[in-house]
């Protein structure tokens, strides 16, 4: 097992300074000058080109990598164009407001999902199985961003109950910390809970008439038992795919979320810097995402090694 | 000109009065301003970074909150003291001698003198650093200190718009300013207290602010939210008591939320215009562009889209500038008629082009385009219209690579040498749309270089008649900008540029 992840690890590492060189070319063939961008579109050229000389582009493209390349090695991710703040400084505050709604979601969607895929393929083609289907339907159609809006027409502005936008730190005020998290982490979640339910519903209805459910049941097994033991078990090998597909997809998914609730993660950073074009905050925000994609694939499959023990022997799963 | 100017339908701004430095809280109403509380703002786009003379739209409301400037304008453009307690300009107009107010203390505790305001334009006139404008310090030539409390400039020409520039000295500590972008060095009503990049910054009342008793406030918090119906919604929702950079499509919403009040900010600070490249078809031919002057509904895009806040213009000056002339201003009013004459006269029929725009620049700025397109598609011509990103249309807008660019301007407020001397659309080298003439050139230099009121103005009525003739830049109306608030929120005003002037604002509840 350990020789596994010790491979994965290795292989993160490639595809990481893979990711920055291709990081580093991409968002330079964007049209836009970002010293241009800085001075704005009035300035005379000889200010433009101060500029340019100062955010250090005027040095040939392979001696701007291997700079940057360099610093980063020692955890220096250069700073921003505009407000001359380390990029590691502004991840680092950006990124847990990030990571608390992108984990709130996955709860949350967790929470609604199992219970009520696993009802509806309990009892399938009835009332319960009609009304959740229809409606986790009904939840992937709907535009995330609307979804956010309704909830804070409703829970904001005529309840009153929760604000409409804006972050607390846990830390300074828990209370607060939570009521500013749940209508973003409710809204985020929507398309992930509805796809989760659905996929669940079909993983547990594919077990229940798996052979070694019947087996357990002949054998005496009381219902608890075998929906843990058995059931459970075998389709969350299945679900555990699907949720290392969605904790990416709801990474990707908050920065529309964090521009509608004013939620100050790194998502929001990262769409400013695009369009303002501060190269080394797009360069530092995009290899935290690679990063963090490749982790949380490398969690998933070494969840596989907790519910399949085919996996932690060392055979392949199969079927 | 505290007043909006001619022709205004705004459902009245009693509580407001613009371009007024010190006397809008006297002005305002009938109770003094009350001492305390906490202003809540919310903004689209959160503080770039500490830089004053880094003047963009992220900025505005941290400029004169955490500095000051030299002067400030009062409503008829005269020059008022703040940094600098008096001043002698020269005859010649080629020198300028102010003296500094006295015990005028930074937020680090140390006493400004006159090597700050030297250190202060010097980083100005720093290209490097990227000053929208650093063109109104290039013209002096020296900066003299002949005692600690005073300051000559000498002008490398005639400089009688000096007190723009003095207007935009935010005189630096040159101590605490080591790093500007990321750390604060003024002297003004607020100081920093806490800031956390895209989330929320706090200022706090200056307590040794030289202004007493202003200001009024304890301490103004801002926070971003990018989105603008999520802007709406939080204010409505009581969690903030003012916000501004909202589209104009939420000024009708706002406005009839009786807990709310809606204004402009201070009108002709920024203008709507329609850049025309003069090098290219169609727009080479002088009669094609005086036809699209004709044929822009201006009434229909202020009714429609600015909700009647701001006048219609086809002058880039608002009612009190030196350059204004009432009887020059709508010289082009709708007319398809003639529009189609002149098209004809042009031998253009049938003809099309493409506009650019960018709704993340201007967003209104798509609305104006379709009307314009609806009318010219009346007189047989097309106009495409294409959207693009910020970064492509500023990069289109500077290299002049475009038919029509749907643009902005601002300046327009200050003296119109300002304008005319950087303004991309206005300046007479390196213009965006390639116009060029010596007549024009010579006019504007002449006009940037004379003393006196009365041949300045004459001046510039000769460079109004050019541009009307010529039409390479089409105004179209002032930009609103506004700011919708609180009922408790009193003694709001703005200084040229539109920036805030945040220590006159109170709080009565």
């Amino acid at each position: 097992m350990w020789r596994y992840v010790l491979g994965r690890v290795w292989q993160v590492g490639v595809v990481l300074v893979l990711a920055s060189v291709a990081v580093f070319l991409l968002i330079r063939l964007l049209p836009g000058d970002p010293a241009l961008v800085y001075a704005g579109p009035d300035a005379s050229n000889s200010v433009i080109q101060s500029v340019r000389v100062q955010m250090g582009l005027n040095a040939p493209l392979v001696t701007q990598y291997l700079i940057w390349a360099h610093h980063a090695l020692v955890g220096d991710l250069g700073r921003s164009f505009a407000n001359d703040y380390p990029v590691i400084q502004l991840l680092e505050e950006r990124l847990p407001a990030t990571m608390e709604l992108a984990v709130a979601a996955l709860v949350l969607a967790l929470l609604v999902s199992l219970p009520l895929g696993i009802l509806a393929a309990v009892k399938q083609a009835s009332l319960v199985d009609y009304l959740v289907t229809g409606v986790s339907g009904l939840g992937l159609a709907v535009p995330t961003f609307w979804f956010g809006f309704v909830l804070i027409l409703l829970f904001a502005i005529r309840l009153h109950w929760l604000p409409a936008s804006g972050y607390a730190a846990v830390t300074a005020d828990p209370s607060a910390f939570l009521g500013h998290l749940l209508l973003p982490a409710s809204t985020l979640s929507l398309p992930v809970t509805c796809a989760l339910t659905r996929f669940v519903k079909t993983a547990f209805a594919d077990i229940l008439d798996m052979d070694y459910v019947r087996t357990a049941r002949a054998k005496g097994l009381s219902s608890p038992a075998i929906l843990v033991r058995h059931e459970l078990r075998n389709a969350l090998i299945s679900v555990v795919t699907v949720v290392g597909l969605d904790a990416g997809r709801l990474l990707g998914g908050a920065v529309i979320i964090e521009s509608v609730f004013a939620w100050p993660g790194v998502g929001r950073l990262l769409l400013l810097a695009i369009l303002n074009r501060d190269y080394a905050v797009i360069q530092g925000g995009l290899l935290m995402f690679v990063t963090a994609f490749m982790l949380i694939n490398l969690l998933t499959d070494v969840s596989y090694g907790l519910f399949d023990p085919r996996v932690r022997i060392g055979g392949a799963p199969t079927g | 000109m505290a007043t909006a100017g001619v022709g205004v339908l705004t459902t009245a701004m009693p509580f407001v009065r613009w371009g007024v430095d010190g006397s809008a809280a006297r002005a305002v109403a009938a109770m003094p301003p009350k001492r305390g509380g906490t202003l809540r703002v919310a903004l689209p786009l959160d503080v770039a970074n500490f830089d004053p003379f880094y003047l963009v739209y992220d900025n505005f409301f941290m400029q004169r909150t955490l500095y000051d400037s030299l002067v400030q304008y009062d409503e008829h453009m005269h020059p008022v003291p703040q940094a600098a307690e008096s001043w002698e300009l020269a005859k010649d107009g080629r020198s300028i001698r102010i003296r500094l107010r006295k015990g005028l203390l930074f937020h680090s505790g140390r006493a400004m003198d006159a090597s700050d305001v030297v250190f202060s334009i010097r980083y100005v006139q720093d290209k490097s650093h990227g000053s929208q404008f650093t063109d109104l310090f290039q013209l002096i030539e020296s900066v003299e200190t002949p005692d600690p409390s005073t300051v000559v400039l000498r002008f490398s020409r005639p400089y009688p718009a000096v007190f723009d520039a003095l207007n935009l000295t935010f005189v630096l500590d040159k101590d605490a300013a080591t790093d500007l972008k990321a750390k604060p060095a003024g002297s003004g009503p607020f100081k920093l207290e806490q800031w956390l990049p895209g989330n929320q910054i706090r200022f706090v009342r200056n307590t040794r602010y030289w202004d007493s008793p202003r200001p009024y406030l304890d301490a103004i918090v801002q926070r971003t939210i990018a989105d603008p119906n999520s802007l709406a919604a939080t204010l409505q929702s009581g969690d903030v008591t003012m916000i501004w950079g909202f589209p104009l499509s939420l000024y009708a919403p706002l406005q009839r939320d009786p807990r709310l009040k809606v204004a402009p900010g201070l009108i002709g600070t920024n203008y709507y215009d329609l850049a025309l490249r003069v090098t290219r078809p169609p727009f080479d031919n002088k009669l094609f562009r005086q036809a699209i002057n004709f044929a822009i509904d201006r009434e229909q895009f202020v009714k429609t889209v600015l909700y009647g806040t701001v006048p219609a213009t086809d002058l880039p000056f608002p009612p009190g500038s030196l350059a204004y002339f009432p009887d020059l201003d709508r010289r082009y009013t709708y007319d398809l008629d003639k529009a189609r004459a002149l098209v004809k006269q042009a031998g253009l029929n049938d003809t099309s082009f493409t506009a650019i725009s960018s709704t993340q620049v201007i967003p209104d700025g798509a609305a104006l385009l379709q009307i314009v397109q609806a009318s010219l598609r009346q007189i047989g011509v097309t106009m495409t219209i294409q959207n693009v990103e910020a970064a492509r249309w500023t990069q289109l807008d500077h290299a002049g690579n475009f038919q029509m660019l749907m643009h902005s301007f601002g300046r327009a407020s200050y003296d119109p040498a300002t304008l005319f001397g950087a303004a991309i659309m206005w300046r007479p080298t390196a213009n965006a749309t390639g116009y060029s003439s010596p007549e024009y050139t010579r006019l504007i230099t002449d006009a940037a270089s004379t003393i006196a009121p009365a041949q300045r103005r004459a001046l510039y009525r000769k460079i109004d008649e050019l541009m009307l003739e010529e039409c390479w830049c089409i105004p179209v109306a002032a930009d609103p900008t506004p700011f919708a608030m609180a009922k408790s929120v009193e003694g709001l005003s703005t200084d040229r540029s539109g920036v805030p002037v945040l220590k006159n604002v109170w709080l009565s509840s």
